[in-house]
Formats: structure tokens, C-alpha cells, sequence
């Protein structure tokens, strides 16, 4: 590193009656404002330390039990900190093709809090008093409750969460107060541009009928009343399969008296039905949203179903494309060319199908630019293939991100509910983990074939339209739906 | 400020005694505080070097330096390569990140045992000798990287707004006035050489702590950072100003025009820095009158009532003040019929202190809350850092718990009788079509 020192620079400062540099030889002025000259003292040269290369995680194993209900339970115990985590997962019964079921299934979640016995105030109330930090909800696939407290309060909480699950109360009012508060939302939906893409982002994936697609519009909302709600909820509750996950400072034995007191009839018999798979066929959309200074692009191509064997392969394919700052995607747009704040890379896995995502946000001017560079990532790693050293550092990346994500009781209790969801314990995930240290170049680039074609590739692109459509013809980018943030906002 | 001891009553109580860390604490020779606290709950090991810096060090017409120059400090330094500093912690398993906040700025890495000593050498190589690794290319990509990142805040709802209300709130001579990221202009317009200025008087090693946390062994740990940070020539530590801000006088209407879903509406005081003993109850309060159901105005204004469609309040206090701020939004209606009822409520707890059972609640939820942002090493280094940063001491955590155990209903009222008076701003917030709807009497107010 010999020659380093002999740099000079100069610095202006802006305020040097408040921002006294250190002492420096003054050589100019420039409007008023002196510029300083720094002499840099030689760097020593050093070596690097080689880092030890890092192991697989082992991640912790759950003490298991069943309650007398059938509701299964996995306990990590976490003595260190003085809390307890409680996270309540009960899947759906069969799959919901219907609308309003789906709809009322997601209202009740919102509206879950208040019960038979005590009104939605006096039971959060009683959760502050415990010095809980709780909450309810329904999601296409679960209802969960999950709750923690200091150690010591896990009984009261788990009652009242119980209580929340097994006798919530949806009134008239409230229920159309709610309802009235989607259906606005949804309606202005059009006019923020990142909500726009996000479902355009839905729309341009999911086909008309599946239940994945966002089509809740104000006319099914304004239908909605609190006997649908009653109706999804007890169904939900009396028919799903449940699952406990306990994480913290308590044991098995002294967890499962207050779980089968309250949680104990919970699991119904009726297993959960997978969404169908879909073709997809590639295509671009340009969805028209002027005003902002900024574009949204995304570009999805078809992924690894939960259980393909490539998934392992596809995570670090994704991994190295675009994850960390080493990354392809994000040293080419992020680091050498200033495109873009970050870039997002998602591998999405469902039953029967998958999807991987790449988003950014980029200038509207260089929105072109943006587009032209992302594709030809995906093809120089098509005609190029990948590099050794680049699919291990993706590895160890997904291996540091898989011990991270246990690391609070909170992300412990939510990838035990995960796992069930897909009828997995840790110790698959730990299987994964060990298929993921073992991926090689040859399957990366295999799976790359496999799922970044051109012909699967789905790009969504938000933006004001008299900007980008001429750029991106100029690009070689051929669109092939134009459509308005607005109707796009009102399709169904 | 800070109560360095419990106070007897709260002995013994299990969340204080977890919150109770005595971190090993070394002053290198040159003045770099290390701060290592063993936890081997995990395979994990996080750092965290906190900088007595922030967007507050810059200054009108040269904002946004302190977080551009948070960008640099990932693109290379005497014997990193460009590039480099991500590669070496990828190939290790690591991860790094940063942030700047308006008081300090972090630069986190979080990885295995085995890459701490990369960690300490890579932090102690661009705090001894970022400048003679960085290039013009690299500044002129960061600049764009930067501008994405701004563009990205004028996008969001929830971001924007908060440049106008910070932009209302504070002088324009005072350093809360400006955005962290900085003015467009600024960002493109800094040269090299200020950057490379404000480097050599702010990362110095008297102004920095190295907080380790994990699965270490801590006589190694210290020899490593000794070895490496230890090595980073001294500089004179930087004096860092204080800057007064009195609180408002008399009411302040403002507007910012904006395309909004719906709009949006802040009332909003200055208040107390950070450390002061009125900190910790208007936390508290802003807790108990909207933080979340069965809070006053929660339930009034959104649960029992849809006077809005989102409602919610918070306190901030740095170390060159505070601010109160409550926020409500609405959906295509007048924002002034709001103030009647937030005041209304106001009003009560000046008149009257809230109930035992009201700070109990909000006590027990803080409690938690607090031990949950330390259950990850990465979390608990920062926690470890600012503590160093605020208060001058690594194991405060307890002690400003305390703080707020010790907080009864009459500093609540006490609280809101003193700082939240008719000194303040009223911002609205909405779309130019809806002009008509925000609050009468309103001057326009545009981001910097």
C-alpha cells in the first residue's frame, strides 16, 4: 500500500466558527468559506485476519406434547430472559374458494379483542395490566393469537387469549365501522404508488379465481355483517387443527397444566387444503401512476413449490442475485451504477406453487436503464453461469439468517407455527440448513435454468406512463398490458 | 442526569435484575471506549461502533453529510479494497449494516464467533484510514444511492409529512430543523473534501465505543481490539455544542400540501432532552392517552367513535430537545373539529392526574417491552451503545428503567400541565384539492 499517504485533499467547511477541524494548514478561500488542505499521515500496512469458516447452525430442539384436544405443542426454553411467548395457530379447515368467507375471516381478525364476557376495552386492559404485548388475527391460511409476558404472568395471559379464540363477540357497529374502514382504504387504494404496484404485483400473478388474488372490492365489504364473522370464526376454531408454540423462561412441565386448562379442547380434525397451482406465462405491465418522481419495478418469475427439491438450490440462486450487498443485483444497480436505495429479492414458497422476487425503486428517469440492467443480470447468470466463491457466500448468508431468525422468543414461537403449517418440525429445518451447506455451482445453475427463463418472466413496472413507455420501448422492453392505477384499483 | 442507583423499592424486581448487565469496560490509549458483554445464548456475535455523531453536526446549506458519509464508510479504506468490506464479511458468514440518526450514528456487523477479529479489523481500518481508500467513483455512486433513498421518503405517506413537521416544528437554525438524509441539493452538491473534513473531525477513537456482544471469550475479545482498534492513531476528541431550543411561543398553524390518502393532522410542542427528569413520564403519557385500545384517545377517536381513521402519539427527546407529538387522521373531512377533542382530553389529564391503574398499565407494557428489544445480541449492542453515547456509561439499562418505575400520575399531570400548552404547532397535511379541509388559518410549510 506504498504511495497512499502522498493523497492530498481538500476540505470546505461550510461553518468553521462551529465545525473547528482539526489542525490543518489553511491554503485558500473559496466564497468566503476556508479550505483545508489535509495531509495524510501514511497507513500501515496490514494484513486481513482469515476468519474461521462457519459452521451450520445447530438450531435448538422444542420439548413436544399433545393436549387432550388434539392442539400440539413444542416449547423452547429460553431461561435468559425473563419472558414467556405463547403463539396460538389454528389452520384453516378445508380450503376456502368463496369470497365472503375469505373476507370475514379477515375482518374477524381485526376485530378480535373483545369477547362475550368482557367488552374489547377491559380485555386489553387486562393484557396492559400483565404487561402483555398481545395480538389476534386471521390470515388465508390461520387464525393465530400469540401473547408475552414477564415471567410469572404466562397463566392470566394464556386465559385470556384462550378467551379471545374460543368466545370472541362481533357486534353490528362495529363490524361496519370496520368494514366502512377497509372499503375506504381500498378505495384510495389507486393513489399511492407503492400500494398500486403491490397489487398490481397480485393481479399480474394470481389468476381471477385464486384465492391468493387481492378482490375485495367496497360493494363485497358493504355485504359483510357480524354473523359471517361469528360463523368463519367458530368454524375455525371447532374444525382446525391447532398448534401451541411456547418460547421462553418456562419449562414443559410447567406449561402444560395451564395449557390444557385453557387451551386443552382446541384441534379440530379437519386438515387443511392446499391452493391450487397455476401456469404462469410471461408478460410485462406498465401500470399508469403519475406525480411521483419515482418508478416501482418488480420482475417475478415461477419458483420451488414447498418440498421441490430445488428449493435449497433456488434459495442461494436468490441469495447471490439479489440478496446481500454483495449481490449481483445490488452491486451492479445498487453500488457501481446509484439506481436504487436497495434492491428486494424474495423466494416465495406455497403448497402448490412458488415464486421469486426481485423489487426496486428507482428514479423515473432511469427507470429504462433500470429495467435493461436487471434483465441482463438474469441473463449474464443464464449464458455465464456462477461463480465458487459467490454460491458460498450466499450459503453462509442463508445459514447466519436461519440462526438469527430464532433469535427472540417472538421469531422462535413464529417459525415453530411456520413449520407446522407445512406439517414440518425443526428438525427439517435443520435438514434444509444441512441442503443448503451442501449446494453445489452445478445445481445453482440448474435451478437458474430451471426458473429464470425469459419465457416465465412477469415484470411489473409503476410509473407515470408519458415517462416510461417510449424509455422502455427505446429498451427493448415490449409491455404488454397498460393499465391505470385507478382501474386497476377497481378490477376485480 | 441519569439515577445511577435503584431505588430500594425496586429491588429485587426480576425484569431490573435482567436488565442489570456489567459489561467489561476498557479506554484504549487513544481514547476508543471497548465495551464486551459475554452472551453465549447463541453462536452469534454482534458489534456495534457508535459515533458521537449525527445529522445534527451538520449544518444549513450542507445538510445530509453525516448519513452520505455513513454510505462512504462501506466503500473501502487503506487496506480494504472497494468492495471489499462486504465480500470478507459475506465469505466470513457476516453481516453488516449501519444507520444515522440526528445524535449518533452505528455501524453494526453481526456474524460467528470466528468473524470477530475480521469485524475489528475492518472497523479499525476505515476509522484510522478511510481516506486513502475511497474514490471520486465511489462518492458520486453513494450521492445516487443517497438520492434514491430520499426520493423513496418523499414517496411514503407516513415519511414525507415528518419532514414537515420536524421543518415546522424546530428553527431553521437548529439542527432538528433538517432532514436526516439531507435537501436534494445538498446531497449533490457536497465536495469530497468537506466529507473528508468531517470525517477527521468526528471519527476519531476519543468519540467512538466498540461495543462486542456474544459468544466471545473476553480476555481474547480485548486483546483483539486492542491489537486492532488500539492501533488507530489519537486525535483530539471533538467538542460538540449545545445548541438551545425554548419551547414555542404562542400557536403555530401550518400546512403542507401533499397528495395523501387521507389527511393527516399533528399537534405538536417541543419539549425536554433527552436524560432530563420529565422524559420519562411524558414517554408515559404519550402511552396513556394513545397508545392503543382502551387508551383515551384511541377509544374516543377510532374504536367507539370513527372520528378517524388512525390516531396515535409519541414523545422523542435527543440530546438538543424534545418533542411531543400527537397525530390523528381523517378521510375527506375538516382535521379542525379533532383538535377539539384531543384537547378536550388534554385538558382532563392537566386537571386531574390519570389513575394508578392507567400508569400501571402502560408501566407493565414498558417493562416488556423493554426486555424484548434485548433478547438479540445485535439489538442489545446498540442498546449497550447508546447508553455509552447518552449517559456517558454502558449498563444503564436498569437504571433507566427505574426511571420510568418511578414515575407517578402526578409527574404525568405534572408533565402535560408544563410542556403541552398552547405553545405549539397545528399541522395539516393533505392533498391541494383538499385545501378547504385543513385546519383555518394555516400558512403553507414545505420540506427542505
Amino acid at each position: 500500500m506504498s504511495g497512499l499517504w502522498s493523497l492530498g485533499l481538500t476540505a470546505a467547511l461550510a461553518a468553521p466558527e462551529v465545525n473547528q477541524p482539526p489542525p490543518m494548514e489553511v491554503v485558500e478561500h473559496e466564497e468566503g468559506v476556508p479550505v483545508w488542505k489535509l495531509g495524510l499521515t501514511p497507513a500501515p500496512e496490514r494484513e486481513a485476519p482469515t476468519p474461521t469458516p462457519p459452521e451450520v447452525p445447530r438450531l435448538p430442539e422444542p420439548a413436544l406434547a399433545t393436549l387432550s384436544g388434539g392442539a400440539e405443542v413444542a416449547l423452547l426454553h429460553r431461561p435468559e430472559i425473563p419472558l414467556v411467548r405463547v403463539e396460538v395457530s389454528i389452520a384453516w379447515p378445508g380450503l376456502e374458494q368463496e369470497l365472503r368467507p375469505r373476507l370475514a375471516a379477515a375482518l374477524a381478525g381485526d376485530l378480535m379483542g373483545a369477547t362475550r364476557r368482557r367488552s374489547a376495552e377491559a380485555f386489553a386492559s387486562e393484557m396492559d395490566l400483565l404487561g402483555a404485548d398481545w395480538a389476534v388475527g386471521m390470515t388465508r391460511t390461520r387464525l393465530w393469537a400469540d401473547v408475552e409476558v414477564p415471567a410469572g404472568s404466562e397463566e392470566a395471559a394464556v386465559a385470556l387469549l384462550a378467551e379471545a379464540l374460543t368466545a370472541p363477540r362481533f357486534r353490528w357497529l362495529e363490524t361496519r365501522r370496520e368494514a366502512r374502514r377497509w372499503s375506504e382504504w381500498r378505495r384510495d387504494l389507486w393513489l399511492d404508488i407503492r400500494r398500486s404496484h403491490d397489487r398490481a404485483e397480485n393481479h399480474a400473478w394470481f389468476p381471477e379465481d385464486h384465492p391468493s388474488r387481492h378482490t375485495a372490492s367496497p360493494k363485497d365489504l358493504k355485504r359483510l355483517r357480524a354473523r359471517h364473522l361469528r360463523r368463519v370464526a367458530r368454524r375455525v376454531v371447532r374444525e382446525g387443527q391447532a398448534f401451541v408454540a411456547v418460547a421462553g423462561a418456562t419449562e414443559l412441565e410447567a406449561m402444560l397444566p395451564i395449557l390444557e386448562a385453557h387451551l386443552g379442547d382446541l384441534g379440530g380434525d379437519v386438515g387443511r387444503a392446499a391452493a391450487p397451482g397455476f401456469e404462469v406465462s410471461g408478460a410485462t405491465w406498465l401500470v399508469d401512476r403519475s406525480g411521483f418522481d419515482v418508478a416501482e419495478i418488480s420482475l417475478m418469475t415461477p419458483g420451488p413449490a414447498w418440498g421441490d427439491p430445488d428449493l435449497a438450490a433456488t434459495q442461494v440462486l436468490m441469495g447471490l442475485l439479489a440478496g446481500d450487498f454483495t449481490s449481483r443485483v445490488q452491486t451492479d444497480l445498487r453500488e457501481t451504477r446509484g439506481l436504487t436505495y436497495g434492491v428486494g429479492g424474495a423466494v416465495q414458497v406455497w403448497e402448490h406453487s412458488g415464486r421469486l422476487l426481485i423489487d426496486l425503486e428507482v428514479q423515473e428517469d432511469r427507470t429504462a436503464e433500470a429495467v435493461a440492467a436487471l434483465e441482463g443480470q438474469l441473463d449474464r447468470l443464464l449464458a455465464e453461469g456462477v461463480e465458487e466463491d459467490e454460491v458460498r457466500r450466499a450459503k453462509r448468508a442463508l445459514l447466519l439468517e436461519a440462526g438469527q431468525g430464532v433469535a427472540t422468543n417472538a421469531q422462535a414461537a413464529a417459525a415453530l407455527g411456520g413449520l407446522w403449517m407445512h406439517g414440518e418440525g425443526v428438525a427439517d429445518l435443520q435438514g434444509r440448513l444441512e441442503t443448503i451447506a451442501g449446494v453445489t455451482t452445478e445445481e445453482v445453475e440448474a435451478a437458474a435454468a430451471r426458473w429464470l427463463g425469459e419465457g416465465g418472466r412477469v415484470r411489473v413496472i409503476t410509473g407515470d406512463r408519458d415517462a416510461l413507455e417510449a424509455a422502455l420501448e427505446e429498451a427493448g422492453v415490449a409491455v404488454d398490458r397498460v393499465v391505470t392505477a385507478r382501474a386497476l384499483g377497481e378490477e376485480r | 442526569m441519569l439515577l445511577t442507583l435503584l431505588p430500594l423499592a425496586l429491588a429485587g424486581d426480576p425484569v431490573l435484575d435482567a436488565l442489570h448487565l456489567e459489561p467489561r469496560v476498557e479506554v484504549l490509549d487513544n481514547g476508543l471506549t471497548l465495551i464486551l458483554h459475554e452472551d453465549h445464548r447463541a453462536p452469534v456475535v454482534a458489534t456495534s461502533l457508535v459515533y458521537k455523531v449525527g445529522s445534527a453536526e451538520d449544518r444549513p446549506g450542507r445538510t445530509g453529510k453525516a448519513h452520505l458519509f455513513e454510505h462512504l464508510m462501506f466503500e473501502g479504506s487503506a487496506n480494504v479494497p472497494a468492495g471489499a468490506f462486504d465480500t470478507w464479511l459475506a465469505e466470513a458468514g457476516a453481516v453488516n449494516n449501519a444507520w444515522t440518526d440526528l445524535d449518533w450514528t452505528a455501524y453494526t456487523i453481526q456474524g460467528p464467533p470466528g468473524a470477530l477479529e475480521l469485524a475489528l479489523f475492518l472497523e479499525s481500518d476505515r476509522l484510522g484510514w478511510l481516506p486513502h481508500g475511497l474514490t471520486d467513483e465511489a462518492l458520486e455512486n453513494q450521492r445516487g444511492v443517497v438520492s434514491n433513498e430520499r426520493l423513496g421518503d418523499e414517496t411514503d405517506d407516513n415519511s414525507w409529512p415528518i419532514y414537515a413537521l420536524e421543518a415546522a416544528l424546530w428553527p431553521e437554525d437548529h439542527p432538528y430543523h433538517w432532514p436526516i438524509v439531507g435537501t436534494m441539493e445538498d446531497i449533490n452538491g457536497v465536495s469530497r473534501g468537506e466529507l473528508m473534513a468531517f470525517f477527521s473531525r468526528w471519527y476519531v477513537p476519543g468519540n467512538a465505543a466498540m461495543v462486542v456482544v456474544g459468544d466471545f471469550e473476553t480476555e481474547a475479545a480485548l486483546a483483539a481490539a486492542r491489537a486492532y482498534l488500539g492501533a488507530v492513531p489519537e486525535k483530539p476528541p471533538p467538542e460538540r455544542p449545545l445548541v438551545e431550543s425554548p419551547p414555542l411561543a404562542g400557536e403555530h398553524r401550518r400546512v403542507f400540501y401533499e397528495d395523501m390518502d387521507d389527511a393527516q393532522l399533528y399537534l405538536a410542542w417541543r419539549t425536554v432532552p433527552e436524560g432530563h427528569p420529565d422524559e420519562a413520564a411524558l414517554d408515559l403519557l404519550s402511552e396513556l392517552i394513545a397508545g392503543g385500545r382502551g387508551r383515551p384517545l384511541d377509544d374516543k377517536l377510532y374504536y367507539r367513535r370513527a372520528r378517524t381513521t388512525g390516531v396515535g402519539a409519541w414523545s422523542w427527546n435527543g440530546r438538543l430537545g424534545g418533542e411531543f407529538v400527537i397525530w390523528a387522521t381523517r378521510d375527506s373531512e375538516p382535521l379542525e373539529p379533532l383538535i377539539k377533542h384531543i384537547d378536550r382530553e388534554l385538558t382532563r389529564i392537566r386537571e386531574a392526574p390519570p389513575s394508578q391503574e392507567e400508569v400501571d398499565r402502560v408501566l407493565a407494557r414498558w417493562k416488556t417491552q423493554t426486555l424484548q428489544s434485548l433478547e438479540d445480541h445485535a439489538s442489545l449492542a446498540d442498546a449497550l451503545g447508546l447508553c455509552w453515547a447518552r449517559f456517558d456509561t454502558p449498563d444503564c439499562l436498569d437504571s433507566d428503567l427505574a426511571r420510568y418505575l418511578a414515575v407517578t400520575p402526578e409527574d404525568v399531570q405534572r408533565v402535560a400541565q408544563t410542556w403541552l400548552t398552547d405553545d405549539r404547532l397545528i399541522l395539516s397535511v393533505l392533498s391541494f384539492q383538499e385545501a378547504a379541509l385543513a385546519v383555518p388559518g394555516s400558512a403553507p410549510v414545505v420540506p427542505p
